[in-house]
Protein backbone atom coordinates (compact mmCIF):
# COMPACT_ATOMS: atom_id res chain seq x y z
CA UNK A 1 0.00 0.00 0.00
CA UNK A 2 1.22 3.19 -1.31
CA UNK A 3 0.53 6.73 0.46
CA UNK A 4 1.32 9.66 -1.12
CA UNK A 5 1.67 13.16 1.02
CA UNK A 6 3.08 16.57 -1.15
CA UNK A 7 1.46 18.86 1.37
CA UNK A 8 -0.47 19.26 4.69
CA UNK A 9 -3.62 18.75 2.93
CA UNK A 10 -2.66 15.12 1.85
CA UNK A 11 -2.92 13.99 5.26
CA UNK A 12 -6.04 12.96 5.90
CA UNK A 13 -4.71 10.09 3.34
CA UNK A 14 -3.09 8.11 6.00
CA UNK A 15 -5.88 7.73 8.36
CA UNK A 16 -8.47 7.05 5.52
CA UNK A 17 -6.22 4.37 4.06
CA UNK A 18 -5.57 2.61 7.44
CA UNK A 19 -8.32 3.38 10.12
CA UNK A 20 -7.18 0.67 12.32
CA UNK A 21 -3.49 -0.30 12.07
CA UNK A 22 -4.87 -3.91 13.40
CA UNK A 23 -6.87 -4.80 9.76
CA UNK A 24 -3.62 -4.17 7.48
CA UNK A 25 -1.56 -7.12 6.20
CA UNK A 26 0.96 -5.57 3.90
CA UNK A 27 3.66 -3.29 4.08
CA UNK A 28 3.05 0.29 4.22
CA UNK A 29 4.75 2.96 1.70
CA UNK A 30 4.60 6.44 3.11
CA UNK A 31 6.05 8.53 -0.29
CA UNK A 32 7.14 12.10 0.31
CA UNK A 33 9.47 12.44 -2.29
CA UNK A 34 7.21 15.28 -3.78
CA UNK A 35 7.16 16.82 -0.32
CA UNK A 36 7.64 20.50 0.08
CA UNK A 37 7.39 22.40 3.74
CA UNK A 38 6.76 20.22 6.73
CA UNK A 39 4.09 21.76 9.39
CA UNK A 40 4.94 20.72 13.12
CA UNK A 41 1.43 19.09 12.63
CA UNK A 42 2.75 17.34 9.81
CA UNK A 43 5.40 15.85 11.77
CA UNK A 44 3.30 14.46 14.77
CA UNK A 45 0.63 13.33 12.49
CA UNK A 46 3.05 11.18 10.17
CA UNK A 47 4.93 10.12 13.56
CA UNK A 48 1.76 8.95 15.10
CA UNK A 49 0.69 7.17 12.38
CA UNK A 50 4.41 5.61 11.99
CA UNK A 51 4.77 4.42 15.50
CA UNK A 52 1.26 3.23 15.79
CA UNK A 53 1.34 1.05 13.04
CA UNK A 54 5.24 0.02 13.60
CA UNK A 55 3.88 -1.27 17.29
CA UNK A 56 1.64 -3.51 15.19
CA UNK A 57 4.22 -5.30 13.73
CA UNK A 58 3.67 -3.51 10.34
CA UNK A 59 6.56 -2.47 8.23
CA UNK A 60 6.31 0.94 7.24
CA UNK A 61 8.74 2.20 4.92
CA UNK A 62 9.24 6.06 4.00
CA UNK A 63 10.29 7.35 0.81
CA UNK A 64 12.18 10.49 1.57
CA UNK A 65 11.94 14.26 -0.23
CA UNK A 66 13.29 14.59 -2.82
CA UNK A 67 14.50 18.08 -2.11
CA UNK A 68 17.19 17.71 -0.18
CA UNK A 69 17.05 20.64 2.63
CA UNK A 70 13.25 19.24 3.12
CA UNK A 71 14.64 15.51 3.63
CA UNK A 72 17.62 17.39 5.68
CA UNK A 73 15.31 18.70 8.00
CA UNK A 74 13.47 15.06 8.72
CA UNK A 75 16.67 14.08 9.30
CA UNK A 76 17.53 17.39 11.81
CA UNK A 77 14.43 17.30 13.66
CA UNK A 78 14.98 13.11 14.24
CA UNK A 79 11.85 11.61 12.81
CA UNK A 80 13.75 9.41 10.91
CA UNK A 81 15.92 8.02 13.31
CA UNK A 82 12.56 7.83 15.93
CA UNK A 83 10.18 6.24 13.12
CA UNK A 84 13.06 3.80 11.95
CA UNK A 85 15.15 2.81 15.25
CA UNK A 86 13.77 4.12 18.27
CA UNK A 87 10.21 3.70 18.49
CA UNK A 88 9.49 4.86 21.90
CA UNK A 89 11.78 7.36 22.87
CA UNK A 90 14.14 10.02 21.20
CA UNK A 91 17.52 9.59 22.29
CA UNK A 92 18.02 12.91 23.59
CA UNK A 93 15.72 15.91 25.13
CA UNK A 94 18.19 18.72 23.62
CA UNK A 95 17.22 21.08 20.89
CA UNK A 96 17.68 21.14 17.78
CA UNK A 97 19.45 24.16 17.37
CA UNK A 98 19.74 24.40 13.59
CA UNK A 99 15.88 24.02 13.59
CA UNK A 100 15.10 25.92 16.59
CA UNK A 101 13.37 22.76 17.80
CA UNK A 102 12.95 20.49 20.33
CA UNK A 103 12.94 16.54 19.34
CA UNK A 104 9.91 14.62 19.17
CA UNK A 105 8.91 12.96 22.09
CA UNK A 106 7.17 10.53 23.51
CA UNK A 107 5.15 12.83 26.85
CA UNK A 108 3.06 11.47 29.92
CA UNK A 109 2.47 13.05 32.92
CA UNK A 110 4.95 11.55 34.81
CA UNK A 111 7.74 12.32 32.07
CA UNK A 112 6.51 15.93 30.82
CA UNK A 113 8.23 17.76 33.33
CA UNK A 114 11.67 17.52 31.86
CA UNK A 115 11.05 18.40 28.64
CA UNK A 116 8.85 21.36 29.26
CA UNK A 117 11.25 22.99 31.65
CA UNK A 118 14.06 22.26 29.17
CA UNK A 119 11.86 23.46 26.29
CA UNK A 120 11.01 26.61 27.72
CA UNK A 121 14.55 27.71 29.01
CA UNK A 122 15.56 27.22 25.30
CA UNK A 123 12.88 28.90 23.86
CA UNK A 124 13.44 31.80 26.55
CA UNK A 125 16.80 32.24 24.40
CA UNK A 126 14.98 33.65 21.69
CA UNK A 127 11.83 34.82 23.20
CA UNK A 128 13.18 38.46 23.25
CA UNK A 129 12.22 38.59 27.30
CA UNK A 130 8.41 37.72 27.16
CA UNK A 131 7.02 35.55 29.89
CA UNK A 132 6.63 31.84 28.55
CA UNK A 133 3.69 30.47 31.05
CA UNK A 134 1.66 29.97 27.97
CA UNK A 135 4.00 27.36 26.69
CA UNK A 136 4.41 25.29 29.99
CA UNK A 137 0.74 25.41 29.92
CA UNK A 138 0.35 24.37 26.17
CA UNK A 139 2.32 21.36 26.73
CA UNK A 140 1.30 20.87 30.69
CA UNK A 141 -3.07 20.84 29.96
CA UNK A 142 -2.54 18.99 26.53
CA UNK A 143 -0.36 15.84 28.14
CA UNK A 144 -2.75 15.63 31.31
CA UNK A 145 -5.93 15.84 28.89
CA UNK A 146 -4.16 12.30 27.49
CA UNK A 147 -3.92 11.17 30.22
CA UNK A 148 -7.21 11.87 31.80
CA UNK A 149 -9.55 11.16 28.84
CA UNK A 150 -7.69 9.80 25.41
CA UNK A 151 -6.95 5.93 26.63
CA UNK A 152 -4.24 6.46 23.79
CA UNK A 153 -2.40 3.71 23.62
CA UNK A 154 1.11 5.17 22.62
CA UNK A 155 0.64 7.36 25.12
CA UNK A 156 0.73 11.06 23.54
CA UNK A 157 3.86 12.89 20.95
CA UNK A 158 4.75 16.36 20.78
CA UNK A 159 6.88 18.60 18.94
CA UNK A 160 7.58 21.84 19.09
CA UNK A 161 9.16 25.00 17.17
CA UNK A 162 9.89 28.11 16.92
CA UNK A 163 9.82 30.05 13.36
CA UNK A 164 12.30 33.37 14.01
CA UNK A 165 10.46 34.90 10.98
CA UNK A 166 7.41 34.99 12.02
CA UNK A 167 8.49 35.08 16.10
CA UNK A 168 6.20 32.06 16.62
CA UNK A 169 6.63 29.33 18.62
CA UNK A 170 4.23 25.92 17.55
CA UNK A 171 3.63 23.56 20.10
CA UNK A 172 1.87 20.11 18.62
CA UNK A 173 0.11 17.48 21.09
CA UNK A 174 -1.18 14.01 19.48
CA UNK A 175 -2.59 11.15 20.57
CA UNK A 176 -3.93 8.41 18.93
CA UNK A 177 -6.82 7.57 21.74
CA UNK A 178 -10.76 7.44 21.35
CA UNK A 179 -10.86 11.11 20.85
CA UNK A 180 -12.43 14.26 22.45
CA UNK A 181 -16.36 13.22 20.74
CA UNK A 182 -16.41 9.81 21.39
CA UNK A 183 -15.52 10.11 24.85
CA UNK A 184 -18.06 12.46 25.42
CA UNK A 185 -20.59 10.11 23.65
CA UNK A 186 -19.28 7.48 25.49
CA UNK A 187 -20.33 9.12 28.69
CA UNK A 188 -23.73 10.77 27.71
CA UNK A 189 -24.49 7.16 26.24
CA UNK A 190 -23.54 5.82 30.01
CA UNK A 191 -25.54 8.32 32.11
CA UNK A 192 -28.77 7.72 29.46
CA UNK A 193 -28.18 11.03 27.45
CA UNK A 194 -28.52 11.27 23.79
CA UNK A 195 -25.80 11.19 21.86
CA UNK A 196 -24.63 14.31 20.16
CA UNK A 197 -23.08 15.16 16.92
CA UNK A 198 -19.05 15.49 16.74
CA UNK A 199 -19.10 19.17 16.59
CA UNK A 200 -21.87 19.52 19.24
CA UNK A 201 -19.82 16.90 21.37
CA UNK A 202 -16.54 19.02 21.25
CA UNK A 203 -18.50 22.14 22.32
CA UNK A 204 -19.56 20.38 25.00
CA UNK A 205 -15.60 19.11 26.22
CA UNK A 206 -14.44 22.63 25.48
CA UNK A 207 -17.15 24.42 27.90
CA UNK A 208 -15.58 24.73 31.19
CA UNK A 209 -16.02 22.32 34.76
CA UNK A 210 -17.55 20.15 32.22
CA UNK A 211 -15.31 16.75 32.02
CA UNK A 212 -16.34 12.93 31.64
CA UNK A 213 -13.84 11.85 33.93
CA UNK A 214 -10.58 13.21 35.56
CA UNK A 215 -8.93 12.91 38.39
CA UNK A 216 -10.20 14.12 41.67
CA UNK A 217 -10.62 18.03 41.23
CA UNK A 218 -9.81 18.10 37.41
CA UNK A 219 -13.41 18.86 36.40
CA UNK A 220 -12.82 19.60 32.84
CA UNK A 221 -10.71 22.59 33.01
CA UNK A 222 -7.66 21.90 31.28
CA UNK A 223 -8.63 22.72 28.21
CA UNK A 224 -10.85 25.47 29.00
CA UNK A 225 -7.84 26.97 30.79
CA UNK A 226 -5.38 26.37 27.90
CA UNK A 227 -7.90 28.25 25.73
CA UNK A 228 -8.61 31.36 28.33
CA UNK A 229 -4.28 31.73 28.20
CA UNK A 230 -4.28 31.58 23.99
CA UNK A 231 -7.21 34.39 23.67
CA UNK A 232 -5.41 36.26 26.28
CA UNK A 233 -2.15 36.04 24.46
CA UNK A 234 -3.41 36.46 21.11
CA UNK A 235 -2.61 33.15 20.40
CA UNK A 236 -4.16 30.49 18.39
CA UNK A 237 -5.72 26.83 19.08
CA UNK A 238 -6.64 24.27 16.82
CA UNK A 239 -7.86 20.91 18.03
CA UNK A 240 -8.28 17.98 16.02
CA UNK A 241 -10.29 15.13 17.15
CA UNK A 242 -12.53 12.02 15.32
CA UNK A 243 -14.23 14.15 12.89
CA UNK A 244 -14.69 17.23 14.50
CA UNK A 245 -12.07 20.42 14.28
CA UNK A 246 -12.07 23.28 16.28
CA UNK A 247 -10.08 26.43 16.13
CA UNK A 248 -9.81 29.65 18.09
CA UNK A 249 -7.70 33.02 18.35
CA UNK A 250 -8.54 35.90 20.44
CA UNK A 251 -11.78 36.83 18.50
CA UNK A 252 -12.71 33.97 16.64
CA UNK A 253 -14.08 30.21 17.95
CA UNK A 254 -14.98 27.96 14.52
CA UNK A 255 -16.04 24.39 15.05
CA UNK A 256 -16.06 22.44 11.81
CA UNK A 257 -15.50 19.20 9.94
CA UNK A 258 -12.10 17.97 10.88
CA UNK A 259 -10.25 17.83 7.65
CA UNK A 260 -8.03 14.88 9.04
CA UNK A 261 -11.09 12.45 8.21
CA UNK A 262 -10.88 9.18 9.93
CA UNK A 263 -8.54 10.12 12.43
CA UNK A 264 -9.21 8.37 15.66
CA UNK A 265 -7.42 10.14 17.63
CA UNK A 266 -6.48 14.26 18.91
CA UNK A 267 -4.19 16.69 17.82
CA UNK A 268 -4.09 19.42 19.25
CA UNK A 269 -1.98 22.81 17.90
CA UNK A 270 -1.06 25.95 19.62
CA UNK A 271 0.39 29.05 17.44
CA UNK A 272 2.29 31.42 20.46
CA UNK A 273 2.59 34.81 18.87
CA UNK A 274 5.37 35.71 20.84
CA UNK A 275 5.02 39.44 20.31
CA UNK A 276 1.68 39.66 22.04
CA UNK A 277 3.14 37.70 25.42
CA UNK A 278 3.51 40.25 28.07
CA UNK A 279 7.49 40.98 29.13
CA UNK A 280 9.04 38.87 31.69
CA UNK A 281 8.87 40.00 35.18
CA UNK A 282 10.02 38.42 38.53
CA UNK A 283 8.82 41.13 40.56
CA UNK A 284 7.36 38.89 43.58
CA UNK A 285 4.04 40.58 45.54
CA UNK A 286 1.61 38.61 48.41
CA UNK A 287 -1.66 37.54 46.55
CA UNK A 288 -4.59 38.93 48.19
CA UNK A 289 -7.48 36.57 48.26
CA UNK B 1 4.74 33.64 63.13
CA UNK B 2 3.41 31.40 60.61
CA UNK B 3 5.21 28.62 58.60
CA UNK B 4 6.54 29.16 54.98
CA UNK B 5 6.07 26.46 52.65
CA UNK B 6 8.27 26.45 49.29
CA UNK B 7 6.69 24.73 46.10
CA UNK B 8 9.35 24.24 44.29
CA UNK B 9 10.43 22.27 47.51
CA UNK B 10 7.58 20.60 48.48
CA UNK B 11 5.73 19.37 45.25
CA UNK B 12 7.93 17.18 42.26
CA UNK B 13 6.49 19.73 39.34
CA UNK B 14 3.51 22.42 39.00
CA UNK B 15 1.87 20.11 36.23
CA UNK B 16 0.31 16.92 37.52
CA UNK B 17 -2.21 15.32 39.66
CA UNK B 18 0.01 13.89 41.81
CA UNK B 19 2.81 16.54 42.84
CA UNK B 20 -0.35 18.63 43.47
CA UNK B 21 -1.64 15.95 45.40
CA UNK B 22 1.85 16.36 47.57
CA UNK B 23 0.92 20.29 48.23
CA UNK B 24 -2.44 19.08 49.39
CA UNK B 25 -0.95 16.99 51.83
CA UNK B 26 0.61 19.67 53.63
CA UNK B 27 -1.63 22.04 53.30
CA UNK B 28 -3.97 19.75 55.03
CA UNK B 29 -2.57 19.82 58.15
CA UNK B 30 -2.27 23.38 58.56
CA UNK B 31 -6.47 23.54 57.87
CA UNK B 32 -6.65 20.60 60.44
CA UNK B 33 -4.72 22.30 63.10
CA UNK B 34 -6.51 25.81 62.12
CA UNK B 35 -3.06 27.19 61.62
CA UNK B 36 -2.15 30.28 59.25
CA UNK B 37 0.66 29.05 56.10
CA UNK B 38 2.21 31.15 53.37
CA UNK B 39 2.74 29.74 50.51
CA UNK B 40 5.65 30.78 48.59
CA UNK B 41 6.03 30.62 44.60
CA UNK B 42 9.24 31.68 44.30
CA UNK B 43 11.49 30.48 41.43
CA UNK B 44 7.91 27.88 41.12
CA UNK B 45 7.12 27.10 37.07
CA UNK B 46 3.50 27.90 36.13
CA UNK B 47 0.75 25.72 37.44
CA UNK B 48 -1.64 23.52 35.75
CA UNK B 49 -4.99 23.05 36.54
CA UNK B 50 -3.98 19.79 37.08
CA UNK B 51 -1.95 21.16 39.39
CA UNK B 52 -4.39 23.22 41.38
CA UNK B 53 -6.97 20.86 41.24
CA UNK B 54 -5.16 18.32 43.20
CA UNK B 55 -4.08 21.11 45.62
CA UNK B 56 -5.75 24.10 46.51
CA UNK B 57 -9.17 23.26 44.57
CA UNK B 58 -9.34 20.03 46.56
CA UNK B 59 -9.01 22.47 50.01
CA UNK B 60 -11.24 24.35 48.92
CA UNK B 61 -14.10 21.28 47.89
CA UNK B 62 -13.30 20.46 51.56
CA UNK B 63 -13.02 23.39 53.62
CA UNK B 64 -14.64 26.08 51.47
CA UNK B 65 -13.15 29.56 50.11
CA UNK B 66 -13.23 31.65 52.97
CA UNK B 67 -11.72 29.10 55.41
CA UNK B 68 -8.78 28.39 53.02
CA UNK B 69 -8.19 31.80 52.83
CA UNK B 70 -8.30 32.45 56.64
CA UNK B 71 -5.52 29.63 56.28
CA UNK B 72 -3.42 29.98 53.09
CA UNK B 73 -1.59 33.49 51.56
CA UNK B 74 0.49 33.33 48.52
CA UNK B 75 3.68 35.09 48.34
CA UNK B 76 6.73 35.72 46.51
CA UNK B 77 3.90 35.42 43.60
CA UNK B 78 4.95 36.79 39.91
CA UNK B 79 2.45 38.79 37.64
CA UNK B 80 1.98 35.19 35.61
CA UNK B 81 0.89 33.21 38.67
CA UNK B 82 -0.97 35.65 40.12
CA UNK B 83 -2.55 35.24 36.32
CA UNK B 84 -2.80 31.85 36.74
CA UNK B 85 -4.64 31.81 40.03
CA UNK B 86 -7.01 34.37 38.90
CA UNK B 87 -8.37 32.31 36.18
CA UNK B 88 -8.53 29.53 38.37
CA UNK B 89 -10.48 30.54 41.02
CA UNK B 90 -12.73 32.23 38.64
CA UNK B 91 -13.40 28.79 36.84
CA UNK B 92 -13.89 27.56 40.46
CA UNK B 93 -16.46 31.12 40.76
CA UNK B 94 -14.11 33.05 42.92
CA UNK B 95 -13.39 36.28 41.79
CA UNK B 96 -10.72 38.43 42.83
CA UNK B 97 -9.90 41.84 42.64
Amino acid sequence: MEIKLRSSVDYHKLYEAIPSPSVLSEPITIDLKEHGFFNPRDIVMITLFIISNCSNEHVVMVQPPLDKSVGGYLEDIGLVEFCTKNLTQSVTIEAIQKVTAMPIRRLTSDNMTEYIDYAADYFKEMSDNRDLTMFNLSVAETINNVKDHAQSPIDAYAFCQYFPAKKQIKVVVGDLGIGIPNSVNNYLKKNNNPVISEIESMKWALTENRSIKSQPQNQGKGLNNLLTFVKANKSSLTLYSNNAMFFATADVEIFKKNEYSSFSGTLIEVVINIDNLPEASFEEVDFVL
Amino acid sequence: MCDIIYIKQVSHDTYSNSSGYQLFVILDKHFKDNSRVDVSLKNATPMSSSYLNSSIGELITLYGFDKFKSVVKFVDVTPSHAEILKSYLLSCGITIH
